[in-house]
């Protein structure tokens, strides 16, 4: 049989070219002859890749990096040394950061919809639960089952890689989401602000652990917020230790601008009328104190659990800090507080102060 | 035998005495139409008859290496490496599946692996001239000065297919931005393949790089070969809308290449 390469005239029976090694006769029907392409989207993706090889290789022939700026050059390395370590494509890593898009690209989503589907009920079931232990090992466990997807997604579990490799991209898979769950769940913490109560408020139902999910306050029109509110304010003046911080406590407006509030008999006296305590509780730092406050007009009385160290400290000491650390400028205010999360059993809307 | 020996442009086939009526539709009959497509610089259409020739034959090795050329034309170096290691798997030890597999590494900026299929590649027995062009690119990315020999021993043992080994030859130093070079063998190519739009372009590309005069009708003429080009077009608008620094930088090459 004569070889369609190089014209050599074999032994019949051959299925390689004995001088050549080319195929003699093929099953027309087993081999696929059409290439694999690839999908527009990666292109970019793969320039970004190929850019970032190169400027490696001509750095480390002729370091013609050098004029490049510290932060780029380190960014780069950061960024490169990622990708090597997954061993991936940037296009597969940013992929992967929806389950199941990877095998939807690949056309075998139906191998890991089970897995997909698991990971959607526990990311659903997490979020219910958000703020408690359950939740954060509902979301745990998600992080996981995305872990296994994108891995699948690599033919990382099955393949021929040796097992060092395999672990190295397991943790770094578990670590780089685990940084974007972290990401994202700080997004969602920006936007609907919640934090948990270290004080009673009798009148709301609210008592000490209850997780309050708030709306951001715009700090130019603070006109809807009325005496009795709860909101978000930042106390970091207040505490030693985190100045500079936002440190996030739950409290109650007690005194709007230009009020005058008198504290006697463990209850609050503001422009003479006196308040009701179920409706205004009194933190447990004023118990047994007289004081009378005046709040400045860009400032707030907000009355909260103030878990101040006053040990060994004077009462001219104490007094002075709750006289200046109640009052919040507009900048302090966060949000106003509406929902209660947590407990799951008594979620609901706050009821509006009468 | 020659690949390109039976080559046709514009679907003129000779018609032998004893062979009338419609062509055979065999592996040939695509293969020929994928090179003319390649040679007017369709890329995409070429691959696609690559592949219907395989079809055809699946063990025509012509066609394999063509659909791997054209992935790398079209960009796609990691189907490229793919579709190579497929086309080693029934040809195996073929110098220029090797060479094509460390011409897409280089394009894909992996230089040592490129390196490696290179030197696997000219180690072979009956090394072709894309072999040689294949190591000239790879040294050509080192910076190597080596690279020019490699190329002036491709253009050597190319006979029948002279000309498009220096078309790729001269494709590969107008990359390199050797554009006097480039010219001398593109101006070889274009008296051998005058219908081919792909050397057109090429050429005028180096013209252009040179600010030469006759780009314009280079290009133009480029576009008559194969209308709607967007190639040819886009490099004929930014060729007439360049500025003086422009002008001085190809009028500058000129007296270099002098």
């Amino acid at each position: 049989m004569e070889c369609p390469r190089c014209q050599f005239h074999n032994m019949p029976g051959l299925t390689t070219c004995f001088r050549c090694g080319s195929v003699l006769t093929s099953d027309q029907v087993a081999i696929d002859v059409h290439p694999p392409r690839a999908l527009g989207i990666a292109k970019p993706f793969r320039a970004i890749e190929r850019m970032l090889r190169r400027y490696f290789y001509y750095e480390k022939i002729e370091d013609s990096g050098k004029t490049m700026r510290w932060f780029w050059r380190v960014s780069l390395r950061g960024f490169n040394a990622g990708v090597n370590l997954l061993g991936q494509s940037v296009f597969s890593i940013i992929v992967s950061l929806i389950p199941g898009l990877q095998q939807i690209i690949d056309g075998n989503f139906h191998s890991v919809k089970k897995y997909c589907i698991t990971w959607l009920v526990l990311i659903l079931v997490g979020l219910f639960f958000y703020g408690s232990n359950i939740g954060l090992f509902l979301i745990g466990l998600a992080l996981g089952v995305h872990a296994w997807i994108t891995l699948l997604g690599w033919n990382a579990i099955h393949s021929g890689v040796n097992v060092f490799r395999r672990l190295r991209m397991v943790a770094t898979v578990i670590i780089a989401f685990g940084i974007v769950y972290w990401l994202v769940g700080r997004q969602i913490s920006n936007s609907l602000p919640h934090t948990f109560t270290s004080q009673d408020y009798p009148y709301y139902n609210v008592h000490s652990g209850h997780l309050l999910v708030g709306r951001n306050l715009d700090k130019d029109d603070l006109s809807h917020l009325r005496r009795g509110d709860l909101v978000m304010v930042n106390a970091s003046a207040l505490y030693d230790g985190h100045r500079g911080q936002t440190f996030k406590v739950v409290g109650q407006i007690v005194g709007m601008p230009g009020d005058v509030i008198d504290l006697k008999k463990d209850h609050f006296v503001v422009n003479g009328e006196e308040l009701k305590a179920d409706h205004f509780p009194v933190p447990d730092l004023f118990h047994g104190r007289e004081l009378t406050i005046s709040v400045p007009s860009d400032c707030y009385f907000i009355a909260c659990d103030y878990t101040i160290n006053a040990h060994g400290a004077t009462e001219q000491m104490v007094r002075d800090v709750l006289r200046n650390g109640c009052l919040f400028r507009h900048d302090d205010l966060i949000a106003r507080m509406t929902f209660r999360w947590l407990p799951v059993l008594r979620r609901g809307f706050l009821k509006e102060l009468e | 035998m020659s690949r390109f020996s039976r080559l046709e442009f514009e679907g003129k086939r000779t018609v032998s005495s004893d062979m009338k009526g419609e062509p055979i539709r065999d592996e040939t009959f695509f293969y020929e139409r994928a090179t003319v497509a390649w040679l007017a610089g369709d890329f995409e259409t070429a691959l696609t008859n690559y592949s219907r020739s395989l079809e055809k034959n699946s063990a025509y090795y012509d066609s394999w290496f063509g659909q791997i050329r054209m992935l790398i034309e079209l960009g796609e170096y990691r189907e490229a490496k793919i579709w190579a290691d497929k086309a080693l798997e029934l040809f195996p030890e073929h110098a220029e599946l090797f060479s094509a597999k460390a011409v897409a590494c280089v394009r894909d900026a992996e230089f040592d692996k490129a390196q490696a299929y290179s030197d696997n590649a000219v180690q072979k027995q009956r090394a072709t001239w894309y072999v040689w062009l294949a190591r000239a690119e790879v040294l050509l990315n080192r910076k190597s000065r080596t690279a020019e020999s490699c190329i002036s021993s491709a253009i050597s043992i190319s006979r029948d297919e002279g000309a498009v080994a220096r078309l790729e030859a001269g494709r590969l130093l107008l990359q390199f931005g050797n554009y006097s070079s480039a010219l001398a063998y593109l101006q070889e190519a274009f008296t051998e393949l005058p219908k081919s739009a792909l050397v057109w372009y090429e050429l005028g590309r180096c013209q252009s790089q040179l600010g030469m005069p006759a780009t314009e009708k280079t290009l133009q003429h480029c576009l008559t070969l194969r209308p709607g080009w967007k190639l040819p077009a886009q490099e004929l608008s930014r060729f007439r809308g360049r500025g003086l620094f422009g002008k001085l930088s190809g009028l500058f090459r000129r007296i270099r290449r002098h």
